[in-house]
């Protein structure tokens, strides 16, 4: 009998246990059986005997309490933590990763855990993120995913020509629940079919297109019914209702030498003003903000002069926040910033005064300054033309970059010390980033607005490291923050 | 070889491999930090499985929490990767808090399909630690003390009664658990009902 040994590295034992019990069931629905073993009395093996093959499954619960972890592993982790990891130590090769959620992430969230999945993707990992399509929000109604995952996986699909699958369980009688849907059994099927080739010798991808497609044509069919609900204009319409277009993907996924990039072309390629849809291009217009900020302000006017534009005219707005929380907020701001070196110097000038109230009561206060978060320039000039007028101290400082690249601007309206580089920031600057062009063939430039967090956290880890730390560089171009200060990470340049 | 440190999430899988083990008890909720565990859940009379209660995302659970049928017992255990950690300052406090929270949503549920015959059922504290060198009498009785002062008052959990687990690492790697149990004067259990405990644990009980 053929044997193979594997590790799943997991977030927990309880995500290890369940991926390896969902792997068993697959099996033994094909005539498999299997028996756990319990290592030191408490680390499940789980031995899967299948025809003349022998797969054992040995779970390391808990990334952090483990030493060593595989080089391989960890340097997955370096990006966020997926719930679990297959790792073959014999060859050192890792097999597949895997983020499951047993919610449906809502409002800013919904990207939250997109920079696992680029993570994975930039070492050439087969990914899938198990979602609720359908959940339960705090207010008690119904919620459905977003679209943005499911983008920023079929475009990554391409660019990285790896597998990186969006898959949904529960439907609308049936929130959140796991054996509703197809999600649940597309992800193990798919994993079944991979453990099934590589321990017979054969690549890991071999027998997967029929899979790979059937996923990528469910992703397709989410975006069509979902996508009107979240943006005002999807590109690639035609593309995405084409019957063709995900066993093109498919192809990609695999690596295969028919993926011909001319057929994708364009795919999920948002264009440039002149390219936007007549009636939404006519229809372009800046709204007033909740919470002044010059920049942000001049964002919108672009947006009236049709330099730039935005996704929605629908977009919402933040979480209010209460007089002493933003104050206790700005005073932890203000006690990190440092303006010394820089050059001309730059101001702090938070106050509370700045936070308008959102209720007669005046209880809460916006920290919301536009409500859209999400800005798409034609041009960098055009672009940098705002930032210099909003921030002086920043004239002729950003014309390092092509004048006609165009841009994606990213604004996070968060005021709490060190929510920078955590969750959802980094998550959605992830998907965003990948969704609005930075691998495209035609690429724009990424920059993420924080106007209420100071530049001083950047620099200040003592050595330390986090995901956003590792991400921000790759992913960002610049990254402007409180009084005007940009951060050149890829350069390792405070401007 | 890889090594492992113990922290909280390994001595509280490794008690939960017992209890999976066992023929009486019934994991209703475990905390790992996510997944489709988020929710306690019980069993009704047909042996379906369904959700009884979902936290609120910022409301503090407990760490496991257990159903034995059979003894009419429902185990709501708070766990560290070491008893000092237990008895850290508002530790007690707050675990009783939490367990008293928790008993408190398992009584309102007597109508529910899947909760319903079990409203008479014991509702114990329990304690988890992880040990790398063997808990002195000492320190389990000062525990033991402290959280019994806390729960003092208390109403719908049985307050003279403690059931602590200790997860204890052999220098081999090896991970073992022991029952310790402190019965006041109005406790609910007797120690013939310890023994059986552990007995369905498969692990030994000693007195604190």
């Amino acid at each position: 009998m053929k044997k193979i040994e594997l590790e799943i590295w997991a977030d927990s034992f309880h995500e290890g246990n369940w991926c390896c019990e969902n792997i068993a069931r697959i099996f033994a629905a094909e005539g498999g059986k299997h028996h756990i073993e319990y290592v030191n009395g408490f680390q499940p093996t789980f031995h899967i005997l299948f025809k003349n093959i022998e797969i054992s499954l040995i779970i390391f619960g808990s990334y952090k309490s483990w030493e060593p972890i595989p080089k391989k592993v960890a340097e997955i982790l370096n990006w966020g933590k997926p719930d679990f990891i297959a790792y073959d130590p014999a060859f050192d090769k890792v097999l597949f990763a895997v983020e499951e959620t047993a919610a449906t992430a809502t409002g800013n969230q919904t990207a939250q855990r997109c920079e696992r999945q680029y993570g994975s993707l930039r070492f050439g990992i087969p990914y899938w993120y198990l979602v609720s399509e359908y959940g339960m929000h705090i207010d008690g109604g119904a919620r459905r995913d977003s679209i943005w995952p499911t983008i920023a996986g079929l475009k990554l699909s391409i660019f990285k020509r790896t597998p990186c699958l969006v898959v949904h369980y529960s439907d609308i009688e049936n929130l959140e629940d796991y054996q509703a849907g197809k999600g649940l059994d597309m992800l193990f099927r798919s994993i079944t079919t991979m453990l099934r080739s590589y321990s017979n010798g054969q690549p890991i991808l071999e027998n997967m297109e029929p899979l790979l497609k059937e996923q990528y044509d469910d992703m397709l069919h989410f975006l069509i019914s979902q996508w009107s609900n979240i943006v005002d204009f999807l590109p690639s319409l035609e593309a995405i209702q084409n019957d063709d277009t995900a066993e093109r993907i498919a192809e990609f996924a695999i690596n295969s030498p028919d993926a011909d990039m001319e057929k994708v072309k364009d795919f999920l390629h948002w264009p440039l003003i002149q390219d936007l849809p007549n009636e939404i291009r006519d229809n372009l217009a800046g709204k007033c903000l909740l919470k002044y900020d010059k920049l942000c302000e001049m964002f919108e006017n672009d947006v009236s002069s049709h330099v730039a534009y935005t996704l929605s005219n629908n977009a919402g707005s933040g979480k209010p926040r209460t007089t002493s929380e933003i104050q206790g907020y700005i005073q932890g701001q203000e006690r990190k910033f440092n303006s010394v070196g820089l050059n001309p110097l730059a101001n702090f000038s938070l106050s509370i005064e700045h936070f308008p109230f959102t209720n007669k009561q005046e209880t809460h206060r916006h920290t919301t300054t536009a409500k859209n978060i999400v800005y798409l320039y034609d041009r960098w000039g055009d672009f940098i033309k705002s930032v210099y007028s909003s921030y002086p101290r920043l004239q002729g400082k950003l014309s390092f970059i092509d004048i006609d690249a165009p841009v994606f601007v990213y604004v996070s309206n968060s005021i709490k010390l060190g929510r920078v580089f955590g969750d959802p920031f980094t998550g959605q600057i992830a998907a965003y980033a990948t969704a609005f062009g930075k691998f495209d063939q035609q690429p724009r430039k990424v920059v993420a607005y924080f106007p209420h967090q100071v530049h001083n956290q950047v620099f200040d880890k003592n050595g330390s490291t986090n995901k956003g730390i590792t991400l921000m560089p790759e992913l960002t171009d610049l990254i402007i923050f409180h009084g005007g200060v940009a951060v050149d990470l890829q350069n390792g340049k405070i401007l | 070889m890889r090594k492992y440190k113990l922290t909280e999430e390994i001595a509280r899988w490794a008690f939960e491999v017992r209890c999976m083990q066992s023929k009486g008890w019934y994991i209703a909720f475990t905390n790992p930090t996510a997944g489709p565990w988020k929710s306690v859940k019980a069993r009704a009379e047909d042996n379906s499985e369904s959700e009884i209660y979902r936290f609120g995302s910022t409301e503090e659970r407990p760490d496991i929490v257990l159903i034995n049928d059979e003894l009419k017992i429902v185990l709501i255990i708070e766990a560290k990767d070491s008893i000092y950690k237990l008895t850290a300052p508002n530790q007690a406090e707050k675990s009783s808090k939490v367990v008293f929270a928790m008993a408190k949503v398992l009584h309102s549920l007597s109508s529910n399909k899947y909760w319903k015959g079990r409203q008479d059922h014991r509702i114990i504290v329990g304690l988890l630690w992880g040990a790398e060198s063997k808990t002195s009498q000492q320190a389990r009785k000062k525990t033991f003390d402290i959280y019994l002062e806390q729960m003092a008052g208390f109403t719908g959990i049985d307050t003279s009664t403690i059931l602590g687990i200790e997860t204890f690492k052999a220098e081999t790697d090896e991970l073992t658990c022991e029952l310790y149990f402190r019965l006041s004067d109005n406790s609910c259990l007797s120690i013939q009902e310890t023994e059986i405990i552990a007995q369905s644990f498969g692990i030994n009980v000693l007195p604190c």
